[in-house]
């Protein structure tokens, strides 16, 4: 007599026989706890084989009724995991996260912890998250995952310090002629060292970073206004407070009116914007 | 050198037309912004709608935009060519 049976033996067997008779809703049924009783055993790390009944034997080591949200804001990710009713026995969590679904890609895991809120700071990631939970930190449930990706967004000023300073400054020229004709009023120009046409360098630290030229025609505060750059595009406004979002990089200031050849922040033509 | 319109487009919640052009051998780029919709005065800040809008001749802007940039780096090429100056891009875009 064999001492150790194969699992599930019985179902097999009766799945077996009622293929010679497809509908049979006694088979459908062993069928369906052969399945989920497999797959829970391969989910988990049990090397003890699952026993035939109702499903989650195979993982009753491990906690169940867990739910995870994950939230991203300000260059961090916030996982926040409701540990549910585990009737007072200590839940350990482990948290994975990576740039593809399929978690294919380099997946990156944090140690186990017993927190239910966890804080990763990483500006501009999006990802997707994933966790498994254990009461002893050695039979783990299988991973549920946390749902679509999340973007962390980006370090806001409301973050920095009040007078942070950021050791940025360009090397732009900022220039803007008046009535022009055809249809032209006010024509601004951003450029480098090299005169018009040519492009600037923006400096962040030791790093130095090429910026195209530009042509603003006529923007929306003809005499006098700002320029800054958004990464892709340049925008102008009538005042500072005008182009200084979060992701944009102050460009300069023009004035017709003044005289060409000055700097500084309410400067006259060939005014560049610096905070160092 | 030779410079062509890489992107075209009027951008209707900022109100104005955006073009790139961009220099194909060495991937420099030149930016171009007509605003279309508002003035505000400067002084009072009152709004009026542009008036000058509609005298606007893109083809011609952006002929003389073009022809600006292919002079520009025709006299450079042909400076480094006549004193026999190895040709380089400084900087980097990020």
């Amino acid at each position: 007599m064999d001492s150790n049976p194969m699992p599930f033996a019985p179902q097999i067997e009766n799945v077996r026989a009622a293929l010679a008779k497809i509908g049979s809703s006694t088979a459908t049924e062993d069928f369906r706890i052969l399945a989920e009783g497999l797959v829970q055993w391969q989910a988990s790390s049990n090397p003890n084989p699952p026993a035939p009944g109702n499903s989650a034997q195979a993982t009753q080591a491990a906690p169940a009724g867990i739910s995870m949200n994950v939230m991203g804001a300000n260059g961090a990710h916030t996982v926040q995991i409701d540990n549910g009713n585990q009737n007072g026995r200590q839940v350990w969590h482990e948290i994975s996260y990576s740039s593809t679904k399929s978690f294919t890609s380099p997946v990156t895991t944090m140690p186990p912890t017993t927190a239910t809120q966890i804080m990763i700071p990483q500006p501009g990631v999006t990802a997707f998250f994933r966790r498994r939970s254990s009461f002893d930190g050695k039979s783990w449930s299988s991973y549920a995952a946390a749902g679509a990706a999340v973007s962390s967004g980006k370090l806001s000023s409301a973050a920095s310090a009040a007078a942070l300073a950021l050791n940025q400054t360009n090397y732009a020229n900022v220039n803007a002629t008046a009535g022009q004709g055809g249809g032209i009023s006010t024509m601004v120009t951003v450029s480098g060292a090299g005169g018009p046409y040519t492009g600037y360098i923006r400096q962040v630290g030791s790093r130095q970073l090429k910026r195209s030229s530009a042509t603003i025609i006529n923007p929306v505060s003809s005499a006098k206004g700002f320029v800054a750059y958004d990464g892709n595009q340049y925008h102008a406004g009538p005042s500072l407070a005008s182009v200084l979002n979060d992701d944009w990089e102050p460009v300069g200031a023009w004035n017709v009116s003044g005289a060409p050849g000055g700097g500084g922040l309410e400067g006259n033509n060939g005014g560049r914007l610096t905070a160092v | 050198m030779s410079w062509s319109l890489k992107s075209d487009e009027v951008d209707l919640s900022l109100k104005r037309h955006y073009m790139v052009l961009e220099e194909s051998q060495t991937g420099e780029q030149h930016h171009v912004a007509i605003y279309l919709g508002h003035d505000s005065c400067p002084l009072c800040g009152h709004v009026k709608p542009k008036t000058e809008t509609g005298e606007l001749d893109m083809q011609a802007i952006l002929r003389q935009e073009i022809a600006a940039l292919e002079a520009s780096a025709a006299q450079t090429t042909a400076h480094a060519r006549k004193h026999n100056v190895k040709m380089a891009l400084t900087g980097r875009k990020n």
